[in-house]
């Protein structure tokens, strides 16, 4: 004889299944599977609205960092630097010469937080402790850089060739943050050919590991601008 | 009968999602083109340091195709930059000044009619509350200007 608990079992199976095979009922299937469907489309729609808000976000601030690097490279320091038509041209040849332009460090920073902060400012967002500034120069054939973050102390020096200046950034990026959780790193000389500094009057500013929440989501990311001062003497 | 329940309960959610997702679809995407298009009239400011009646037409008309913009929804200001690297304050833009190197120029726009999205989502009560399309662009002009 078979188990009468073991039959009770299988029959309830039976009834189950033949209710969700009748052609009466059935409803609840549809019910079940309706709400499965929706609570699907619902979470795909939630992830799809989070990262499109951190996208937005994202391309907000890129702008901005934009608009704040071709503002702050203007900051140009003109008692440091050689400004003045005996200073302006070579002695032999008569060339124009836009060495020895220099940006001044610190208005170039508060400049740079201004235009950020008129064209993207949420309420708890600041970039003051991410942002790390370099600014480079050129005084008879060396290219001079000044890098300055978190309004500790700058690193300065003398380099022969521009390609090394990617080697001092990420040093400085080490240095300043040694504690942080990505270690990302700066890549702005591909080869000496398609290094982005040359030799003249830069800016770059880089921005280590912002916070950037999306709907429910936050996401870590490094973004980094970079502008030429574009200089010109009559 | 059941089946009944599954239209009553079912058919309603996945309407109720699907407009959702299309006005949050359609807010997200006009928002883009409305911060893009704002985007690309500052550049042109920040490249030439002019910004024409013309050119203002033109944005006016562009952002006419995402939404109502009025010509009196679009804020234009400027200022110089101290050299400190603080403003003071921004006066309003004529279109058609030139401005000069170093100059702070901005852009607001804000739609005359809240979104799509607001009005579904019933916050309409409070003025604070509307979800309208907005944009802003601040630049510094950075035209070359010759200096001994």
């Amino acid at each position: 004889m078979k188990n009468p608990n073991k039959r009770t079992k299988s029959n309830t199976i039976k009834r189950i299944a033949n209710a969700l095979k009748s052609e009466s009922g059935g409803g609840f299937g549809t019910i079940f599977i309706g709400l499965a469907i929706i609570l699907l489309a619902f979470v795909v729609l939630i992830n799809i609205a989070d990262y499109s808000l951190f996208t937005y976000k994202r391309n907000a601030i890129s702008k901005a960092m934009d608009y704040a690097i071709t503002a702050a490279v203007q900051q140009i320091n003109k008692n440091q630097s050689r400004v003045g038509v005996a200073n302006g041209f070579t002695e032999g040849t008569g060339e124009t010469m836009l060495e020895g332009v220099e940006i001044d460090i610190d208005t170039a920073i508060s400049t740079f937080l201004f235009v950020f902060y008129a064209n993207y400012k949420p309420n708890n967002f600041s970039i003051e402790n991410n942002l790390l500034v370099c600014s480079t120069s050129t005084l008879d054939g060396k290219l001079s850089y000044t890098i300055k973050a978190n309004s500790e102390q700058k690193f300065d020096g003398n380099l022969d060739d521009s390609a090394l200046i990617e080697e001092k950034i990420n040093q400085a990026i080490v240095q300043y943050w040694p504690n942080a959780e990505d270690n990302s790193q700066v890549y702005i000389s591909g080869n000496p050919k398609t290094n982005m500094i040359e030799n003249g009057t830069y800016l770059f500013a880089f921005i280590k590991d912002i916070k950037i929440m999306g709907l429910y989501s936050q996401r870590n990311i490094s973004l980094s601008s970079f502008a030429g001062a574009k200089l010109e003497r009559l | 009968m059941n089946k009944i329940y599954a239209f009553i309960i079912v058919i309603p959610l996945i309407a109720i999602l699907f407009l959702k997702t299309m006005s949050f679809y359609e807010f997200d995407t006009k928002q883009r083109y409305i911060k893009n298009t704002v985007d690309s009239a500052a550049h042109k400011v920040m490249i030439t340091g002019v910004m024409t009646a013309s050119d203002k037409d033109e944005l006016i008309n562009k952002l006419g195709k995402l939404s109502d913009f009025q010509n009196e929804d679009i804020t234009l200001k400027c200022g110089y930059m101290q050299a400190d690297g603080t403003l003071t304050s921004l006066y309003s833009y004529v279109p058609g000044n030139v401005l000069n190197r170093g100059e702070i120029f901005s852009i607001y726009v804000q739609s005359e009619d809240e979104s799509t999205l607001s009005r579904m989502e019933g916050k309409s009560a409070d003025e604070n509350n509307k979800l309208f399309y907005k944009a802003k662009a601040v630049c510094r002009v950075e035209k070359p200007q010759q200096e001994d």
